[in-house]
C-alpha cells in the first residue's frame, strides 16, 4: 500500500488519474448502454420509435410468448446448449486427464494431432460434406453438437490443468486398486469442480450464441435456436438480405417494433443470469493457461 | 526364482520392443478407453473433411455421389484453382479480407492493450471490478444480438438511434449499415464494443505478475508514471503481447463469419465479402457459381487456399517471432 502512495505523488500523475477515472467509466457506460436502451426499448408500447419511450407497456413480452415461435427458439437453445455442454464436457474431460498423462505411448503424437487441426482446418465445404452427405447429420441436432464436440484450445488447456494436480493421491488410489478411470472419477474430478464449471459455462455460452451451424444445417425453422430466429425477426424485417423462409403473417407480425425489443432481451437473458458465475472465475489462472506442447 | 530366470527376464523385455509396448499400451489401457471418444471426434470431423478435400481436383456432383458413383476428375486437374485465381472475385476477397485484417490488427488489436493498462492504474478496487464487468458483458453477447442492437442504434430512422436524432435535428441521416465507406469502421467499432473488454484479461492477468517492488525501486529513482509504465509494465508483458499477435496472425483471416455475415446486404456485399461468406454463399447457397464448375468443388477450393494461407500466416510470425528472441508458441 505503501507504494501506492508514493506512486502517486505528482501532479500530472493525479490529473492523470481523474481523466482516467472518467474516461475508462464512460467507456464503461457506453459498451452497456445499447442493451440498456433495448431494454427500455421492450417496456414502449411500439418500441422506441425516433428514439422516444411510448408507454410503459408489457405486450411485446406476451406477444412474444403467446405466439409460440420465439419460445419454442428458446426451447431449442436451451436443449442446443445443454446436451451440446455435456457431450463437450465428457469429451474433453477424459481425453485431457488421458493426455495429461506423458507416461501414456502415443500422448505425444495424439498432441501433435490436436496443436495441428487448431492450427489447420479442411474448411467450410468440406465439413459440410462429411456431415451432410457422409453422415447424414443434416436437420438433426446432433449436426451442431458433434462437429464441436471437442475445442483443441480447451482441451490443452484442461491438459495443463490436470498436469499440475498433485500425482500423490491419484498414486495411492491406484494402490488401493483404482484403475485410471476410478480414480478421474472419483478423485480427480471432484477436486477438479471450478476448473469444470468454467469450461462448462464457456462452452455453454458457445452453443447459445452458435449461429452459422444451425443456419447451414437446420432448414426446419420450427428446429432453429434464438440466434438464427433474432436474425430473422429484427434484422431481415429491417432490410438485409431478403427473407427467406418467412411467411407474410410473420413479416407482418416481426415489423411490430416492440417486439424486436423484448426478442434481443429475452435471448440474452439466461446469458445474463449465468454471468456473475462466469465472473467468478474470470480472474483464476484457469482460462490463461499457456497454449504450449 | 532361479538366478537364470532372474536374469532372462528383463533382457527378453528389453529386446522385443513390440512386447514392451504391448505392455505399456495394456497398463494404460483405461486411458485409451477415455480417449476413443474423442479419437473418433478427430476421426470423423477431422480427418474425413481432409480426405473429402480431394473434391477440389474434382468437379463434385452430388447426385453422382448419392448413387455411390465418384465424381469425375478435372482437366487439366487445377481447373477449380485457375477459375479461382482468374476470376474478378478472387481480388474482391483478396482485397477485402486482407483490409479488414489490417484494420483489425492496427486498430482493434492495440485496444485491449491500451484498455488493460489504464484499468491497470485504477485503484480503487470495487470501482475496478464494476468497470470491468461491464466492459466483459459484450463478450457473451451472440453476434446475432449484437447485430440487432447496432441496428437499433445505427439503423435508418425513424428505428435508429442515432439517425432519429440527426433527422430531428434537421440533419441528413447517416448511411451507417448501407453505405460502403462505413463497412469496415462498423466492423471495427463492433469489433472494440464486443471483445476488446474481454481482451484486457489476459494482459492484466500478466501485469498482475509484476513485482510490486521494481516500482518502489523505480519510483525512489525518480522515475515518473510513463517512465515506470515504459521500462517496467511493458516489458513485464511484451512475451504475452507476441504471443497474443502470433495468435491473431494465425487467425488472420478468421475476420469472423458470424460478424460480416450478418453486416453485408445487397449494397455493401462488394466490400464486405470475405472468404468466409463467399464461400458460403457460393457453395451452400450456390449463388453466383462461376460457370462449368461444381459449387462445391469451387468454394472447397477457396477454403483451402484460406487454410494453407492461414497455416503460412502463422508458421511465418512463430518463425519470426523466434528469431527475435520470443519464445514463440509451439
Amino acid at each position: 500500500m505503501a507504494n501506492m502512495t508514493a506512486r502517486n505523488q505528482s501532479r500530472a500523475g493525479r490529473a492523470f488519474d481523474i481523466a482516467n477515472y472518467f474516461g475508462v467509466g464512460l467507456l464503461a457506460a457506453v459498451m452497456v448502454a445499447p442493451l440498456l436502451y433495448c431494454l427500455i426499448g421492450s417496456f414502449s408500447a411500439t418500441g422506441m420509435s425516433s428514439g422516444k419511450f411510448v408507454a410503459f407497456s408489457l405486450d411485446a413480452y406476451r406477444m412474444i410468448f403467446g405466439s409460440g415461435k420465439t419460445a419454442r427458439a428458446i426451447g431449442n437453445s436451451f436443449v442446443i446448449t445443454i446436451v451440446g455442454t455435456l457431450i463437450n464436457i465428457v469429451m474433453t474431460s477424459t481425453a485431457a486427464y488421458a493426455l495429461s498423462k506423458p507416461q501414456m505411448p502415443g500422448h505425444k503424437w495424439l498432441t501433435y494431432m490436436v496443436v495441428f487441426f487448431m492450427l489447420f482446418s479442411a474448411g467450410l465445404i468440406p465439413d459440410f460434406i462429411v456431415v451432410a452427405n457422409r453422415l447424414h447429420l443434416k436437420n438433426t441436432y446432433w449436426s451442431v453438437w458433434l462437429p464441436v464436440a471437442v475445442s483443441g484450445y480447451n482441451l490443452i488447456v484442461m491438459r495443463n490443468f490436470f498436469r499440475q494436480l498433485p500425482e500423490s493421491i491419484e498414486e495411492s488410489a491406484r494402490i488401493d486398486g483404482c484403475n485410471e478411470l476410478q480414480s478421474f472419477i472419483r478423485i480427480v474430478l471432484p477436486m477438479s469442480k471450478a476448473s469444470i464449471a468454467t469450461f462448462s459455462l464457456f462452452y455453454a455460452v458457445g452453443h447459445w450464441n452458435n449461429y452459422i451451424r444451425p443456419m447451414i444445417y437446420l432448414d426446419n425453422s420450427q428446429a432453429w435456436p434464438i440466434t438464427v430466429w433474432l436474425r430473422q425477426i429484427v434484422i431481415l424485417s429491417l432490410g438485409g438480405l431478403g427473407n427467406d423462409n418467412m411467411s407474410e403473417n410473420e413479416i407482418v407480425w416481426a415489423a411490430t417494433d416492440a417486439v424486436k425489443y423484448s426478442t434481443i432481451i429475452v435471448s440474452t437473458v439466461p446469458i445474463l443470469c449465468v454471468y456473475p458465475f462466469l465472473q467468478k472465475h474470470f480472474a483464476k489462472g484457469v482460462l490463461v493457461g499457456s497454449v504450449k506442447g | 526364482m532361479t538366478r537364470q530366470a532372474e536374469s532372462r527376464m528383463p533382457t527378453s523385455r528389453r529386446r522385443n520392443p513390440v512386447r514392451q509396448l504391448a505392455h505399456r499400451v495394456a497398463r494404460y489401457r483405461w486411458l485409451y478407453v477415455m480417449l476413443t471418444p474423442t479419437i473418433l471426434f478427430y476421426v470423423l470431423f477431422k480427418f474425413m473433411p481432409l480426405l473429402s478435400l480431394r473434391i477440389v481436383f474434382q468437379k463434385y456432383s452430388p447426385a453422382l455421389e448419392v448413387m455411390g458413383q465418384p465424381s469425375p476428375w478435372t482437366n487439366p486437374w487445377y481447373q477449380n484453382f485457375s477459375v479461382f485465381f482468374k476470376s474478378k472475385d478472387f481480388w474482391m476477397l483478396m482485397r477485402n479480407t486482407f483490409s479488414l485484417a489490417i484494420y483489425n490488427i492496427i486498430f482493434y488489436f492495440p485496444f485491449p492493450l491500451l484498455l488493460s493498462l489504464l484499468l491497470n492504474e485504477l485503484r480503487h478496487s470495487g470501482y475496478k471490478r464494476v468497470v470491468q464487468s461491464m466492459v466483459y458483458l459484450p463478450h457473451f453477447l451472440s453476434w446475432a444480438v449484437i447485430a440487432s442492437l447496432v441496428l437499433l442504434v445505427l439503423g435508418p430512422a425513424p428505428r435508429g438511434l442515432v439517425n432519429s436524432v440527426l433527422v430531428q435535428s434537421g440533419g441528413a441521416q447517416i448511411p451507417f449499415l448501407y453505405g460502403k465507406q462505413w463497412f469496415r469502421p462498423i466492423y471495427i467499432i463492433e469489433l472494440i464494443w464486443k471483445e476488446a473488454g474481454w481482451g484486457t484479461i489476459i494482459y492484466l492477468a500478466a501485469l498482475s505478475g509484476v513485482d510490486e517492488q521494481l516500482y518502489e525501486a523505480a519510483v525512489i529513482d525518480g522515475a515518473g508514471r510513463f517512465k515506470q509504465l515504459i521500462h517496467i509494465t511493458l516489458p513485464a508483458i511484451q512475451s504475452t503481447i507476441v504471443i497474443l499477435l502470433i495468435l491473431r496472425m494465425g487467425s488472420f483471416l478468421d475476420t469472423g463469419f458470424d460478424q460480416i455475415y450478418l453486416m453485408v446486404n445487397s449494397l455493401n456485399r462488394d466490400i464486405g465479402m470475405v472468404f468466409d461468406t463467399y464461400i458460403y454463399d457460393v457453395g451452400i447457397l450456390g449463388n453466383k457459381v462461376p460457370p462449368r464448375v461444381s459449387s462445391f468443388s469451387y468454394s472447397a477450393t477457396v477454403g483451402l487456399f484460406r487454410s494453407i494461407v492461414s497455416l503460412a500466416l502463422v508458421m511465418g510470425t512463430n518463425k519470426m517471432a523466434k528469431a527475435l528472441g520470443e519464445e514463440g508458441m509451439y
